[in-house]
C-alpha cells in the first residue's frame, strides 16, 4: 500500500470579474477547496461529482496543469517524494514525463495540423528522448498496444472517429511510460459501445504497465466497473471517500446517497425512486456556510448549518464529511424499498 | 453511356480524404468556388502585366508623343477603306487638323494610311528589373505610333503608364500588407501571449486608433510629409502610412486566437509533453491559425489598394513622377477633362478589377479555410 500520490489541503480558486481596469478580482470561485487525500500506487482511483463540482479542476491542480492556490502535491518515485506545487517549470516539465492526463473530448485534444505519427511521438521528441528508428518503432509499439492500425498512423486526426481518436489520445498519453494517468471523463463523449472497448483497453494497459488511474467521471455505473476506490466530490470539497463497493452499497453522506439511488438498475419491471435532492447546486464563489450540503440535505440540523465537517476516517479506509456519519441510515445503490418491488410481482 | 464515362474519369483522381492534409483540404474546397479562381487568374494576370510591364508596355511611362496629345484610343482594325482585308491588324494614321470652330489643334484619323500593327519591335532602351538591358517591346506600329488606351495632355501613352501604374499599386499593397503582417502578428501575439497589464495597454491603443475616422488620419499623416522628399521615399511612407492604420484588425485577431487556443486541450497536452513556450507557438498555435490570418490579409489588401489610390486621388500621396493608379486618375478630377478625355478613367478599371477579384479570393480562401463549410 505503498502511496503515489498524497494531496495535501489544495485550493484552486479563480478570481472573477475586476473593479476598474486594473482592480483587483471582485470576488474568487472556489473550485477547489481544500481537498486532502492519498492515490496508492498500482490503483484506480474513482472521482465523481455533479457537474461544475470541481473533478476536472482538481484533475488539472493535481498536474498542475493549472497552478494552485495553495496546498501540496506530494508525488513519491521510488524512495524520493517530490513537492510537485514547490518545484520549478523546467523540473515540472520533467515531472510531467511521470504524470500525464486523457482528455473528455477527443476532438479538442488532438492537434489537426499534425499527423498521428507526429501527436504520438511529440512527447518524446520534446524532452529528447528517442530519434529515428528508436522513435518510429517506440510510436508503432504504443500505437499497437492502444489498438491502432500501424498503416494509418500518417493520416491527420480529423480521419479518425471519436474512439480511434481517443486511443490516440491514450498512445500518447502513455508513450513516455508514466506512473500516473488523469482520465479526465476519458468516455463521456463516446458512443456506448466504443465506452467499453475504451475502458478495457484502459484496464488492459494499466496492468501491462503498472499505472495509477485518478479517474474523473460521472457516469456512476462505468466508476463502479472501472475503480478500487471513489472519491464523491461536492462543491470544491471531498464528501465521502470509500472502496467502490462499500461506498456504493453502505455509503455514509446523504449526498452520496443520493448519487446511489439515482443508478438506473437493469431491470425493466423496476421503479427507480431517487432521493431527489432539493434546489440548486449553491454558488460556488458564495459557499454556504458550514456543511456545504446543508441547504439540499433532508437530514439537516441546526450544526449542519455553523459547523463545517472535517473528513474523518470512520472505519479503516472509509472517509467521511458528515456530522451525522455514525447515525444515519442511509440506502445504498439498487437498494429497492420492499413495497414497491411487492406491487409489481 | 456518358454518366458511367463520368464516373470512370472521377474515379481515377480518387481524392484520399482520410490522408488528406489541411493544407490539400483547404486547396480542394478553393478550386469548387468559381469566383475566387477566377479572380486568382485575374490577380496573377495583372502580377505578370506588373512584373513585365517594361516589355509589354510599348512606351516608357514618360515618353511623349508631341503630335498626339490629348489622343484617344486607337482602334485595331482588320479590315481598311478599301474593304481589304488585313491578316496582321493595323490601326489607321493620325494627323493634327485645326478645329474649324474652336481653332485648336485636335488630332484626327487619317484612313489613308495604315499603320500596322508588328510584334517584338525595337523601341525605347530600358532595363528589366534594373538587370537586362533590352529594347524589344511585344508590339508597336510600325510607321507610326500605337496608343490603345489614348494618351494625356502631354502626349504619354495612357497603356504603358496604367501598366507601370499596376506595379506600383500592386507592390504598395503587397509592402503595406507585409509591414500590416508584421505589426499585427507581433502586438496580437505579445498581446494574447503575455496578457493582463500590457494586453489592455496594447488594446487600448488600438481601440484608439481605431476611434479616428481612416481618412482624415491618412489624410493628417500624408500632410505630414516633407514635400521635398523623393518619390521613393514619399511611396515608403506612404505604405508605412497605410499600414500603421491597418495593423489593429489582424492584432486583434492574433490576440483572440492566441487566447483561445492558450486553453485548448491539444495545446495543453502539449504542454503535458514536455514542450517549450517555443515549441507550443511554433508547432501546436501558429499552424493552427495562420490559415485564418492568410484570409485576413488577402480582404484586407483591396484596402491597401484603395488606401493608396484614394490618397494619391485626393492629391496627397504619391505624386508625378510617380505612377500608380491613383496618380493616373488624379488627372481625371475635372468634368471638363472627363467630357473631352473619359479614357482618362481607364485606370479606374483596374482598380475596379482588381479590388473585385481580391474580394473574390478571400471569400473563396475564408470558405476554404473555415472547417465547418461543406
Amino acid at each position: 500500500m505503498a502511496p503515489l500520490l498524497e494531496i495535501k489541503d489544495l485550493k484552486l480558486y479563480y478570481p472573477v470579474g475586476r473593479s476598474g481596469l486594473l482592480g483587483k478580482p471582485i470576488t474568487t470561485v472556489k473550485a477547489v477547496d481544500g481537498v486532502s487525500f492519498t492515490i496508492i500506487r498500482g490503483e484506480s482511483m474513482g472521482l465523481v461529482g455533479e457537474s461544475g463540482s470541481g473533478k476536472t479542476s482538481l484533475g488539472r491542480a493535481i498536474l498542475r496543469v493549472v497552478e494552485p492556490t495553495s496546498g501540496k502535491v506530494l508525488l513519491h518515485l521510488g524512495k524520493k517524494i517530490i513537492d510537485i506545487t514547490s518545484i520549478n517549470h523546467d523540473n515540472l516539465r520533467r515531472m510531467w514525463k511521470h504524470m500525464q492526463m486523457i482528455f473528455q473530448d477527443p476532438y479538442s485534444s488532438l492537434n489537426p495540423r499534425m499527423t498521428v505519427r507526429d501527436i504520438i511521438a511529440e512527447p518524446m521528441v520534446a524532452n529528447h528522448i528517442a530519434k529515428g528508428s528508436d522513435l518510429k518503432d517506440r510510436v508503432v509499439d504504443m500505437a499497437r498496444r492502444c489498438g491502432l492500425d500501424v498503416e494509418q498512423l500518417s493520416r491527420y486526426p480529423h480521419a479518425f472517429s471519436g474512439g480511434q481518436r481517443q486511443r490516440i489520445g491514450i498512445a500518447r498519453a502513455l508513450v513516455l511510460h508514466p506512473d500516473f494517468l488523469v482520465c479526465d471523463e476519458p468516455i463521456s463523449s463516446l458512443d456506448v459501445s466504443i465506452q467499453a472497448q475504451i475502458m478495457n483497453l484502459l484496464k488492459d494497459l494499466q496492468q501491462q504497465l503498472n499505472l495509477t488511474y485518478l479517474f474523473i467521471a460521472h457516469n456512476l455505473s462505468v466508476v463502479a466497473y472501472a475503480c478500487d476506490r471513489v472519491a464523491v466530490m461536492y462543491l470544491g470539497q471531498l464528501v465521502e471517500v470509500a472502496p467502490t463497493e462499500i461506498l456504493y452499497y453502505k455509503p455514509k453522506h446523504p449526498y452520496t446517497e443520493s448519487l446511489m439511488s439515482a443508478i438506473p438498475a437493469p431491470d425493466p419491471d423496476n421503479v427507480m425512486e431517487p432521493i431527489l435532492i432539493s434546489g440548486e447546486r449553491p454558488n460556488p464563489a458564495n459557499p454556504p456556510s458550514g456543511c456545504r450540503f446543508h441547504t439540499r440535505c433532508q437530514y439537516v440540523d441546526t450544526k449542519c448549518e455553523t459547523q463545517v465537517p472535517e473528513l474523518i476516517e470512520y472505519d479503516s479506509d472509509h472517509f467521511i464529511a458528515c456530522h451525522y456519519a455514525e447515525e444515519l441510515q442511509l440506502k445504498g445503490a439498487l437498494e429497492q424499498p420492499a413495497a414497491v418491488k411487492k406491487e409489481h410481482t | 453511356m456518358v454518366n458511367t464515362g463520368v464516373k470512370v474519369k472521377r474515379n481515377k483522381h480518387v481524392r484520399r480524404l482520410d490522408i488528406a492534409t489541411a493544407r490539400q483540404l483547404m486547396w480542394w474546397k478553393f478550386k469548387r468556388h468559381r469566383m475566387a479562381l477566377l479572380g486568382i487568374s485575374v490577380i496573377l494576370f495583372f502580377l505578370l502585366l506588373a512584373i513585365f510591364a517594361e516589355f509589354l508596355s510599348p512606351y516608357a511611362p514618360y515618353e511623349r508623343t508631341a503630335i498626339y496629345t490629348s489622343g484617344s484610343p486607337m482602334g485595331l482594325n482588320f479590315i481598311d477603306t478599301d474593304r481589304k482585308l488585313h491578316i496582321c491588324p493595323f490601326v489607321y494614321g493620325r494627323v493634327s487638323k485645326r478645329d474649324p470652330v474652336t481653332l485648336r489643334l485636335k488630332p484626327a484619323i487619317d484612313t489613308s494610311q495604315c499603320w500596322p500593327l508588328r510584334f517584338f519591335v525595337k523601341g525605347s532602351s530600358y532595363k528589366l528589373w534594373g538587370i537586362f538591358k533590352l529594347n524589344i517591346h511585344l508590339f508597336g506600329a510600325k510607321g507610326g505610333f500605337i496608343h490603345i488606351f489614348g494618351t494625356d495632355k502631354l502626349g504619354r501613352d495612357l497603356f504603358s503608364r496604367c501598366l507601370y501604374a499596376t506595379r506600383t499599386s500592386l507592390s504598395v499593397g503587397v509592402i503595406g500588407i507585409i509591414f500590416t503582417f508584421f505589426i499585427g502578428i507581433v502586438m496580437g501575439g505579445i498581446a494574447g501571449y503575455i496578457g493582463g497589464m500590457v494586453d489592455n495597454i496594447i488594446m487600448r491603443i488600438i481601440e484608439f486608433i481605431r476611434s479616428i475616422p481612416t481618412l482624415p488620419l491618412w489624410l493628417s499623416l500624408a500632410a505630414a510629409l516633407p514635400r521635398e522628399w523623393s518619390a521613393l521615399k514619399v511611396y515608403f511612407a506612404i505604405t508605412l502610412i497605410l499600414s500603421l492604420v491597418s495593423w489593429t484588425n489582424l492584432a486583434r485577431r492574433v490576440r483572440s486566437k492566441l487566447l483561445a487556443l492558450r486553453e485548448e486541450d491539444f495545446v495543453i497536452s502539449a504542454r503535458l509533453a514536455g514542450c517549450k513556450t517555443a515549441r507550443i507557438i511554433r508547432r501546436h498555435l501558429l499552424p493552427s491559425f495562420l490559415s485564418y490570418i492568410i484570409v485576413d490579409l488577402t480582404i484586407s489588401f483591396p484596402w491597401m489598394i484603395l488606401g493608396e489610390t484614394s490618397l494619391s486621388f485626393l492629391g496627397l500621396g504619391l505624386r508625378e513622377p510617380a505612377v500608380s493608379w491613383g496618380v493616373l486618375l488624379f488627372s481625371a478630377q475635372n468634368i471638363l477633362s472627363i467630357v473631352h478625355m473619359p479614357w482618362l478613367l481607364i485606370p479606374g478599371i483596374f482598380v475596379i478589377v482588381s479590388v473585385i477579384a481580391f474580394n473574390f479570393v478571400g471569400d473563396g480562401l475564408r470558405d476554404a479555410a473555415d472547417p465547418y463549410s461543406k
